[in-house]
C-alpha cells in the first residue's frame, strides 16, 4: 500500500535542544496513526515539521511523495490540518475564514452540512467565540475540502466530553472513508478508540511504532485474588508476573503475555474471591516509558 | 485569485482611510492658515534667518528654502519636514506588521501557511498590496493639498507636489522595505516595530552628527534623511537622480532579503 507519509531521518533542533532526534516513520494510506508521548516529547515539533511550517535540521519528510521542504504548496491541497488551540483571526467572523478558506482551497461542496452538524454559529466573530467553538470552526476548515490527509495536533485538548465524542464520530466516518489521519495526543483512550497504529515519542526519538492489536497484546492483566488458607507471595513470582502486592487476605498481581503458569498456581489455593482486567494502554504507555529511560 | 493580498486589503483598508484623511486633514489645517500667516511672511523669513543654519540642518531642514512666501516652500515646512514624515512612518511600520511579524505574535500564520499555497506567493502578494496602500497614502497625503488650495484660493505648482508625491513614496517604500524585513526577522510585533524604530531614530541622528561636524559628514550616507529632503522636492522641485538609486536600490535589496528569509525560517513558534 501506497505510504502517505513518509518520515526519514528526521531532526529539528532548537540550539542545544533536540526536539525531534532522528526519528523515523510511515503512514500508509486509510491508515489512522496515532503520535503518542507526553508534553514536550516532540510530538508537536515533528508535526510542524511535516506540515512545512518548520524548517527541519536534519531529514527529510515527504507527504503524497512531496518533499516538504520544497513542494508543501502542492501537497497541502490534500491535507486538512487542525491544531490543538485552534488560532485564528479574532476581527473576521467564520464566514470570513470559511470564505477566505474557499478562495484558496476552491469551493466547498460540504461546508454547510459541516456547520449544520457542529451546531456552529459562522455569523459570530472568532474573538466573541469559547473554546469548543473556535476548535469547531478549526475543524470545519480542516475538514470543508475534504482532505485525503487529516492532521490533526491534539484537536480535542480542552474539551468537553460532548463535543470531544463528536469530534471522535466525525474522525470514524473519515476513518470509514478511506482518510488517512495522523493524530497527535496523550490522551490513551482517545487513540486506543480511532487508532489503527501509535509511535510513542519520547525526548525526541522514537520509542516504539505499533500496531494498536500488538500493544493489545502486550497488555497487562491486574489480577485481585482472596484466599481462604494460608498463601506465600513469593510463590506467586512465575512466569509473565510483573508485580505482586499483598493486600488484606490476598494480593494484587500485575502480569502479561502467558498466564497459565500464575493460574496454575492460583489453582493450588482455595480462592474465595478473584477479579481479572486489563490494564489500561496508559499502563502500557507508561511501561514502554520506564523500559525507555 | 490573489486572496492574501485581497484579504489584506479588507484588513488594512480602514488604518488607510484614517492615516490617508489624518493628513490631508492637517494640511487643510496649515492651508486654511497660510493666507494669514503669508501676510506675516517678510517678518517671519527675516525671523527665520535670524537662526543659526545649524538648527534647521539639524531638523532635517534647508536654510535656504525656509520662506513662508509661497504655499509650496510653507508646506515643505511645516508640513513635510515632521508631520508627514512621522504618519508615514508608522503607517509603513503598521503595514509591514501585517507580512508577517503579527502572524507569528498572535500564532495566526499556521492557519495562513497550513493552505496550499507557497510562502513566497503569501509574502509577495502581501508586500504588493501593502506597497500599494503606501503609494495611495502618499497620491493623498501630498496630491490632497490641490482640493484645499483650490478651496482657500491659494495659488500653487502642480508639478512641485507631483514631484513631493514621487519622493516622498520612494523614500516610505525604503522604510516599508525595512519594516518588511524586521516583520520577518522578528516573531514579535513589538520588536519588529522596536527594531526598525530604532535603526530610523539612528539614521536620524547620524544625519544630524554628520551635519554638524565636518570630520564626520561622510557618516551621511547611511541615513535616508540625507537623501529626503521635502524642502528640495516640494519648494523646489527637483528630484535628484540619487534618492532613486539610494532608496530604490536598498528596498529591492532588503525586499529580496525579506523574501528569502520568510521562505527559509520557522514560522511556527
Amino acid at each position: 500500500m501506497a505510504n502517505i507519509i513518509q518520515v526519514k531521518d528526521l531532526k529539528k533542533y532548537f540550539g542545544k535542544l533536540h526536539a525531534v532526534d532522528g526519528i523515523n516513520f510511515n503512514v500508509e494510506k486509510g491508515e489512522v496513526f496515532g503520535f503518542l508521548g507526553p508534553n514536550g516529547a516532540g510530538k508537536s515539533s515533528t508535526i510542524r515539521c511535516m506540515m512545512g511550517f518548520n524548517r527541519p535540521t536534519g531529514g527529510s519528510v515527504k507527504l503524497f511523495g512531496y518533499d516538504m521542504s520544497k513542494d508543501s504548496d502542492i501537497a497541502k491541497r490534500h491535507i486538512g490540518y487542525l491544531p490543538g488551540n485552534v488560532k485564528l483571526y479574532d476581527k473576521w467572523t467564520g464566514w470570513d475564514h470559511i470564505r477566505f478558506f474557499e478562495n484558496v482551497r476552491g469551493k466547498s461542496a460540504n461546508v454547510d452540512s459541516l456547520i449544520e452538524r457542529f451546531d456552529f454559529n459562522p455569523n459570530a466573530k472568532f474573538r466573541h467565540l469559547s473554546s469548543g467553538n473556535k476548535q469547531k470552526l478549526g475543524l470545519i476548515l480542516a475538514l470543508m475540502n475534504e482532505p485525503k490527509l487529516l492532521v490533526m495536533d491534539e484537536p480535542t485538548v480542552g474539551l468537553d466530553p460532548l463535543l470531544q465524542y463528536e469530534i471522535h464520530k466525525v474522525l470514524l466516518e473519515m476513518r470509514d472513508r478511506g482518510t488517512t489521519i495522523l493524530i497527535s495526543s496523550h490522551n490513551l483512550p482517545e487513540v486506543e478508540r480511532l487508532c489503527n497504529r501509535v509511535a510513542i515519542i519520547k525526548e525526541g526519538k522514537l520509542v516504539a511504532v505499533e500496531s494498536i492489536k500488538e500493544l493489545a497484546d502486550k497488555k497487562l492483566h491486574k489480577i485481585e485474588v482472596h484466599f481462604g488458607d494460608k498463601f506465600k507471595p513469593a510463590d506467586f513470582q512465575v512466569e509473565g508476573v510483573e508485580t505482586v502486592e499483598q493486600v488484606a487476605n490476598g494480593l494484587l498481581i500485575t502480569a502479561g503475555g502467558n498466564l497459565n503458569p500464575l493460574l496454575r498456581t492460583l489453582a493450588r489455593h482455595n480462592i474465595v474471591d478473584f477479579e481479572i482486567t486489563h490494564a489500561s494502554l496508559e499502563d502500557v504507555f507508561m511501561k514502554f516509558y520506564e523500559r525507555a529511560k | 485569485m490573489f486572496a492574501f493580498a485581497k484579504r489584506m486589503f479588507r484588513d488594512k483598508y480602514k488604518s488607510f482611510i484614517v492615516y490617508s484623511l489624518g493628513a490631508v486633514g492637517f494640511v487643510e489645517m496649515y492651508i486654511a492658515l497660510f493666507p494669514a500667516i503669508r501676510q506675516q511672511s517678510v517678518q517671519i523669513d527675516q525671523m527665520l534667518k535670524s537662526f543659526p543654519p545649524e538648527l534647521f540642518k539639524a531638523m532635517n531642514m534647508d536654510p535656504s528654502t525656509l520662506s513662508f512666501s509661497t504655499l509650496e516652500s510653507y508646506l515643505s515646512t511645516e508640513y513635510m519636514s515632521f508631520l508627514w514624515p512621522i504618519l508615514a512612518i508608522v503607517f509603513a511600520i503598521s503595514v509591514a506588521n501585517y507580512i508577517s511579524a503579527n502572524e507569528i505574535d498572535k500564532g495566526t500564520i499556521e492557519t495562513l501557511i497550513s493552505l496550499p499555497t507557497s510562502r513566497i506567493r503569501i509574502f509577495a502578494e502581501r508586500y504588493l498590496m501593502g506597497l500599494l496602500l503606501i503609494v495611495g497614502f502618499c497620491v493623498i497625503s501630498m496630491l490632497g493639498a490641490i482640493p484645499f488650495a483650490i478651496l482657500h484660493d491659494t495659488s500653487f505648482v502642480l508639478s512641485n507636489f507631483v514631484t513631493a508625491a514621487v519622493g516622498s513614496f520612494l523614500f516610505i517604500w525604503a522604510i516599508y522595505s525595512l519594516a518588511v524585513l524586521s516583520s520577518v526577522v522578528f516573531s514579535e510585533k513589538g520588536k519588529a516595530s522596536m527594531a526598525t524604530s530604532g535603526i530610523l531614530i539612528l539614521m536620524y541622528v547620524i544625519n544630524i552628527i554628520s551635519s554638524l561636524n565636518a570630520n564626520l559628514k561622510d557618516i551621511r550616507y547611511f541615513s535616508f534623511f540625507n537623501y529626503f529632503n521635502g524642502s528640495e522636492l516640494l519648494a523646489k522641485n527637483v528630484y535628484p537622480d540619487y534618492i532613486l538609486l539610494a532608496f530604490g536600490g536598498f528596498a529591492v535589496i532588503s525586499t529580496i532579503i525579506a523574501a528569502i528569509w520568510f521562505n527559509q525560517r520557522d514560522l511556527s513558534v
